[in-house]
């Protein structure tokens, strides 16, 4: 529990006596009201707040694998326990139906639920602390419209002290509110605000705050690893923003992959956004940290050479990793095979084999990318039941460093152990 | 709405109805027939032993149609076994083969049983009474007297005689008589049983089962290298390296047509592959916009009939409604790619294909070889379910190219997952627009249809219509399409309501020019035309504040529709569903002359994913006298699931260079997480009517069920497929 | 040539160490059982069973076997003595083309080995890997199902003979 005394240390130096911190993490609950009438609603205005709902990827914390959405239920990997999302539906019983639009400003800005209760900053309330109250009553105003389901919550599963809702004003006084630029600043006001990106993609402290001294440098969530964005992607072409808005709506970008893992439900959901918000993001983020530093242009170039075919390839090692690709991976990711639904990106360029870890290439290898059952889209079958770790250790191995030309991954079999572990896939 | 009881007396057993109505019992089979001729397939091939023939090694029945994976050789062995009066095992089926079978065409249209299955019911019939006719004046008694019972004629003092022992080679070469004495259907004790089907042990045990498992001992492997697009042409492809590849024996090539063949398979795709990458191609003419292929197909001359110009006496309309629909280009999706087998022994050519028809295919291939007809031989052997032309046909025409190049081995052509896709001819376009009068108690005075298609048949169309012909050095062309005529039709297929309309006009637009190849796919123009058609009838029952089922009951006269329109009504609960449930109905008569076939169905609540799900359906169908009842049950729902595919997911995708949807990833269909939590279906029995055939019954009415539900639940019509996700969305549905 | 383990024999196959499994199963083995459907691991028509667990042997190089056991649908039963499951496959008839049966079957098949009394939402689940064209799903789903129900039972009761035997023959 070194994390917990540490999180107490906190709240100490935070210099809470009792009834200070009684005051400071008491709110009056706001009254229950029946949810608003049919038609009462401006279809406008909800349109506007589907668009907001997209670009929050809502739906993605509030649904449940095969549930119904927004009905909550998710469970969220905490390092100190599970949380799990709630019903945001219009069910009274269950869900945010008596909730009036105060309530829901006031949980959306401050995370005080109606009742008074704090939520865990796993709703990432600082960052639509900034939104304003026409947004708010736009993303009120869609799911107000929802169908209600009933679904109630289901306790959280947290160790002491995390358990103790009432310390997160503490956390708020020292993290509340993130900093997002203004309205005019259309890219950072929504990638800050209701994008939320550093949710995931800036590393959390101890107590599981952003540190926004190393913002957007990568971190781990759900055991993939969100890379870092910007300057510091580890990308093997560095983002344009036009390429940045494409994989934003689709989850493919040509020169860089597909999205998987947790981002493939964000630009699945993004899809549905307004794509001239994707393409402030896109401008926001690509420049995020200036343009890329000589070494990373120098090696796109030169990847650039390799794949037009006027620099010589890295070479290739023989073996077992060889031939798993060959018999494996080839049949579909043969540089230059041009018969499949997606033209799929060099493997040369994947970011997950460029990046400092293994970690997001075995797991892609592992479970393979699925689109939804009614979709098109790029495709690939897990490779669990085929491969012995030893066989994902060589085919790994063999990825990293002659097919994507850089040095060995050190860390590769005990990331492989410590993953085939975690998952025990059927 | 009080669903109204069947029209008449009727017991249901085991999910089976039997209705008694008033058509004739014995001999009810023969109603199709004209005259002068033998009714079904006999009519064209009337020798007995084109059909039936006995001998020391037992009974052999012959049939020009196919098993395409719809139990035809079941059913067809039932009928056999019935009329001979033998075991079900006692039969051997012998199915299309050019040396062999009589010539039934394409095995399509749901026509099999009617024809074929027709034939073999009088067929054996007749045979049954040549053997009785001998026996008894072999033994001087009457014939009444005499019974017959597993494979014996017997007397009534215990004398028994074989049916082998009582003719000779040539007894049943003999022209069938224009009317048979069919057993009364009340005596059957296999037709209308359920019978497992011969070929299921076969497929889930491993055993060989189709065109795939072939392995003759001399059989080396295939592949052909295809054009990134129609119509392109082969600049350059430098091949010395590949042909020193491991296992290559020769790489056939003739104008842009390539096949490479190896003795493994594995080093036949190698090679592929390294021919995919080496060959460098002229590209063909751009494929046209495809967000504006609606527009683009209606822009293209078309050859109007006008296939229905009703005037009766009617009152004058008092409201007017209209609506177009659209649906996109959808393809067969054949679980396993096409495959042909060719062996060439210097004179003779022998095709193993699993295409539907292998009189037609001869013709083709002895087009595309040079061969004279008589030297090439087609035999059908059971291929991955194909549901309609998919490139069956032209998987058989390389191989029979690539025999002939390399004569006295067999050679296997096996395309590749992306060739099926890319290639196959799909089913077409369509765009429909409707116009109804209503009069002021809110019927259909007035009805004006249109639909647009290209061909949905592209069959037969000789050399010129396998693929490999397009790409020879002296290059094939397709044929000009010619419309399939009414009462059938192609594009036009149940484009004419069986509705009581008084003024009803219905054109059919046959566009000849063809921008995505197509052709036939179950049901041909009968998916879209009853979706439209049934969609419509809903819009007008909500014009109207009509219950849907009450206003189609309203407009029907056809007894046998009423009866499965009132018995899908009635299992489903129609009176009881709430209006607004996300309930839906449709119906159809597949043909207007086939099998008639409701639907009833209830949406799951649609979720803000905007993915549509049918939580339970209901069917009814009457396909005549049934034959194997579990076997129409397999089909009918198969239809059902296969349409509901269609419907909530499928659409071929292009861009200008080219087909996109080259893989399942790129052409989801339906797959288990998806499917319905229940599915019934309910079969009315008519004991003694001919049989109507069942495979493409509820093709048609599925998508309309589904668009009628979708608007019950939510006020919005939606007029153009697939009724996937981003189109609910558009709609502002999710 | 490379040995493998193939339906608990040794077997030695004269391919290259990538060649994928499905094409050494049917062209070297002459084994029926394993489809070619897509060669991209889409649509399970070639599932076998590797150390028990369900993989599409389109992508798997049969360079990579060593010491490893593979089970092909032909290990299960025959026509004549089919296994549990093939039996409920026949029962059910639940197969139209039935092309992609066999995959459905070995996928099936790996389900109930380590779950026998799996639940129908289980059993959907799992099977959402293999694609079926017919529309044969609900009689594939009520195959698996009564197989469950089956193994669920085999110590109390003896093997279910097949439903429609008696109207046979």
């Amino acid at each position: 529990m070194r994390l917990g005394r540490l999180f107490l240390a906190v709240l100490i130096l935070g210099g809470a006596s009792a009834a200070a911190f009684t005051a400071l993490s008491w709110h009056r609950s706001d009254a229950p009201v029946s949810p608003p009438a049919a038609g009462s609603i401006p279809p406008a205005l909800a349109t506007e707040g589907a668009r907001l709902v997209a670009l929050g990827n809502c739906a993605d914390c509030h649904t449940a694998p095969g549930g119904r959405p927004y009905a909550g239920g998710v469970a969220i990997q905490t390092p100190y326990g599970h949380l799990f999302s709630t019903n945001i539906t219009p069910d009274t019983a269950t869900g945010i139906g008596a909730w009036s639009l105060a309530a829901f400003t006031r949980a959306m800005r401050t995370g005080i639920s109606r009742d008074g209760h704090h939520l865990y900053p796993a709703f990432p309330y600082p960052h639509y602390a900034a939104l304003s109250e026409h947004e708010i009553a736009a993303i009120y105003a869609y799911l107000m419209t929802r169908k209600p389901i009933s679904a109630a919550a289901r306790d959280d599963d947290l160790a002491f002290p995390f358990n103790i809702r009432a310390l997160v004003a503490v956390w708020n006084l020292l993290y509340w509110p993130a900093t997002v630029p203004p309205p005019e600043d259309a890219g950072g006001h929504i990638a800050e605000g209701i994008a939320h990106c550093g949710a995931c993609h800036t590393p959390r402290n101890q107590i599981g705050a952003e540190r926004t001294e190393s913002a957007y440098a990568g971190a781990d969530v759900d055991g993939w690893h969100a890379p870092a964005l910007g300057a510091a992607s580890p990308a093997p072409i560095p983002w344009t923003e036009a390429e940045l808005a494409l994989y934003l709506s689709g989850g493919v970008a040509p020169h860089h992959g597909v999205a998987a893992g947790p981002m493939q439900a964000v630009t699945a959901n993004l899809a549905f956004a307004d794509p001239a918000d994707l393409h402030a993001i896109a401008a926001y983020i690509a420049g995020i940290g200036g343009p890329a530093d000589p070494v990373r242009q120098a090696r796109a170039t030169q990847t650039e050479a390799i794949l037009s075919g006027t620099a010589p390839p890295p070479p290739r090692s023989g073996g077992p990793g060889a031939e798993i690709y060959a018999g494996a991976c080839a049949i579909c990711h043969q540089d230059g095979w041009h018969t499949l639904s997606q033209n799929l990106t060099p493997l040369a360029l994947a970011t997950s084999l460029s990046e400092a870890s293994p970690r997001n290439a075995l797991r892609v290898i592992l479970e393979g990318r699925h689109p939804r059952e009614s979709e098109a889209g790029p495709q690939m079958p897990g490779f669990a039941n085929n491969l012995t770790a030893q066989q994902m250790v060589d085919v790994l191995a063999y990825l990293r460093t002659s097919i994507a030309g850089r040095p060995a991954w050190t860390d590769l079999a005990e990331t492989v152990a410590s993953m085939r572990r975690e998952q025990e896939p059927q | 709405m009080n669903a109204p009881l069947l029209t008449r007396r009727a017991s249901l057993v085991g999910g089976v109805l039997l209705v008694g109505i008033g058509l004739p019992g014995r001999g009810a089979h023969a109603a199709e027939t004209t005259d002068d001729k033998p009714p079904g397939s006999l009519a064209q091939f009337p020798l007995l032993d084109s059909w039936v023939r006995i001998d020391a090694a037992g009974i052999t029945v012959f049939t020009g149609k196919a098993e395409l994976g719809q139990g035809l050789r079941t059913a067809l062995t039932q009928i056999a076994a019935e009329e001979l009066s033998v075991p079900f095992d006692a039969i051997h089926l012998v199915t299309a083969d050019t040396a062999r079978t009589p010539n039934e065409g394409y095995t399509a249209g749901s026509h099999s049983m009617p024809d074929s299955g027709t034939a073999i019911l009088n067929a054996a019939s007749q045979v049954r009474a040549i053997l009785l006719a001998i026996a008894a004046s072999s033994w001087s008694l009457p014939v009444d007297s005499l019974t017959t019972r597993d494979g014996t004629v017997r007397a009534p003092d215990g004398r028994a005689v074989r049916y082998g022992d009582l003719i000779t080679d040539t007894t049943l070469h003999q022209n069938a008589l224009v009317r048979s004495a069919l057993k009364p259907p009340a005596d059957y004790t296999i037709i209308g049983h359920a019978q497992p089907r011969v070929d299921i042990p076969a497929k889930v045990t491993g055993g060989p089962a189709y065109i795939q498992d072939m392995r003759p001992n001399d059989m080396v492997h295939a592949r052909i290298l295809r054009p990134p697009s129609y119509g392109a042409t082969l600049i350059a492809l430098d091949d010395t390296e590949i042909a020193k590849m491991p296992g290559v024996l020769k790489i056939v090539r003739d104008g842009s047509f390539v096949g490479v063949i190896a003795k493994r398979e594995w080093q036949a795709v190698q090679a592929l592959r390294a021919m995919v990458a080496a060959a460098r191609w002229k590209p063909g003419p751009k494929l046209p916009e495809r967000a504006r292929i609606y527009d683009t197909l209606l822009a293209l001359p078309s050859e109007d009939t006008t296939i229905l110009d009703r005037l009766d006496v009617a009152d004058a309309a008092v409201s007017e409604l209209s609506a177009r629909f659209n649906r996109p280009y959808i393809g067969h999706g054949s679980i396993g790619p096409s495959c042909g087998l060719a062996l060439f022994d210097g004179t003779n050519l022998t095709v193993w294909s699993h295409a539907q028809g292998m009189f037609p295919l001869r013709a083709a291939i002895a087009g595309l070889t040079g061969l004279p007809p008589d030297k090439v031989r087609c035999i059908h052997v059971e291929g991955s379910g194909c549901y309609g032309h998919n490139g069956a046909d032209d998987a058989a025409g390389d191989a029979a190219l690539m025999a002939r190049a390399f004569p006295g081995q067999t050679v296997r052509v096996q395309w590749m997952r992306e060739q099926e896709n890319t290639w196959e001819p799909y089913s077409p376009a369509m765009v429909t627009r409707v116009r109804a009068g209503l009069n002021g108690a809110g019927n259909i005075v007035d009805w004006n249809y249109d639909v647009w298609s290209n061909t949905h048949s592209n069959r037969p169309g000789g050399a010129g219509a396998l693929l490999a012909g397009w790409s020879l050095e002296k290059p094939l062309t397709l044929p000009r399409p010619v419309p399939i005529p009414q009462p059938e039709g192609g594009g036009d297929r149940n484009a004419i309501p069986l509705y009581v309309l008084p003024h009803a006009t219905v054109v059919h637009h046959f566009i000849p020019e063809m921008p995505i190849r197509v052709s036939a796919e179950r049901g041909l123009g009968a998916y879209m035309n009853i979706f439209s058609i049934e969609s419509f009838m809903d819009e007008c029952a909500a014009h109207t504040g009509a219950d849907p089922v009450e206003y189609r009951l309203r407009h029907m006269q056809d007894p046998r529709a009423r009866d499965v329109i009132t018995l899908a009504a009635e299992r489903f609960g129609w009176s009881k569903a709430a209006p607004g449930s996300g309930r839906g109905f449709a119906f159809a008569r597949y043909k207007n002359l086939g099998a008639y076939c409701a639907i009833a169905l209830q949406l799951a609540p649609i979720g803000d994913d905007g993915q549509l799900r049918v939580a339970r359906a209901v069917l009814a169908v009457d396909s005549g006298q049934i034959i194997n009842p579990d076997g129409i049950r397999n089909q009918i729902e198969g239809g059902f699931l296969q349409s509901m595919s269609w419907t909530l997911f499928e659409q071929v995708s292009w861009n200008a260079d080219g087909i996109t949807s080259r893989d399942w990833a790129g052409y989801p269909m339906l797959r288990f997480g998806l499917l319905p939590d229940q599915l019934e279906t309910h079969i009315i029995d008519r004991p003694g009517a001919p049989f109507l055939g069942t495979g493409e019954a509820s093709q048609g009415p599925t998508p309309a069920a589904i668009a009628n539900a979708l608007f019950d639940a939510t006020h919005l019509r939606l007029r153009e497929l697939p009724l996937n996700p981003p189109r609910l969305r558009a709609a502002g549905l999710a | 040539m490379i040995a493998i383990d193939i339906n608990g024999r040794s077997r030695s196959v004269d391919a290259t160490p990538e060649t994928p499994l499905l094409y050494v199963l049917r062209d070297n083995l002459k084994l029926n059982g394993a489809k070619y459907g897509c060669g991209l691991g889409q649509c399970g028509a070639c599932t076998v069973l590797l150390d028990g667990k369900p993989v599409f042997s389109c992508l798997t190089p049969v360079g990579s076997l060593a010491g490893r056991r593979v089970r092909t649908i032909e290990s299960l039963g025959t026509e004549a003595s089919p296994s549990p499951l093939q039996r409920a496959f026949i029962d059910e008839q639940a197969a139209q083309c039935g092309y992609c049966s066999a995959g459905m079957v070995m996928r099936a098949q790996a389900l109930l080995e380590t779950n026998p009394g799996a639940s129908d939402t289980e059993i959907r689940a799992r099977m959402q890997t293999n694609l079926c064209r017919c529309g044969t799903h609900m009689r594939i789903l009520r195959a698996v199902r009564r197989a469950a129900a089956a193994l669920g039972s085999a110590s109390a009761s003896p093997p279910q003979a097949g439903m429609r035997d008696g109207a046979v023959k």
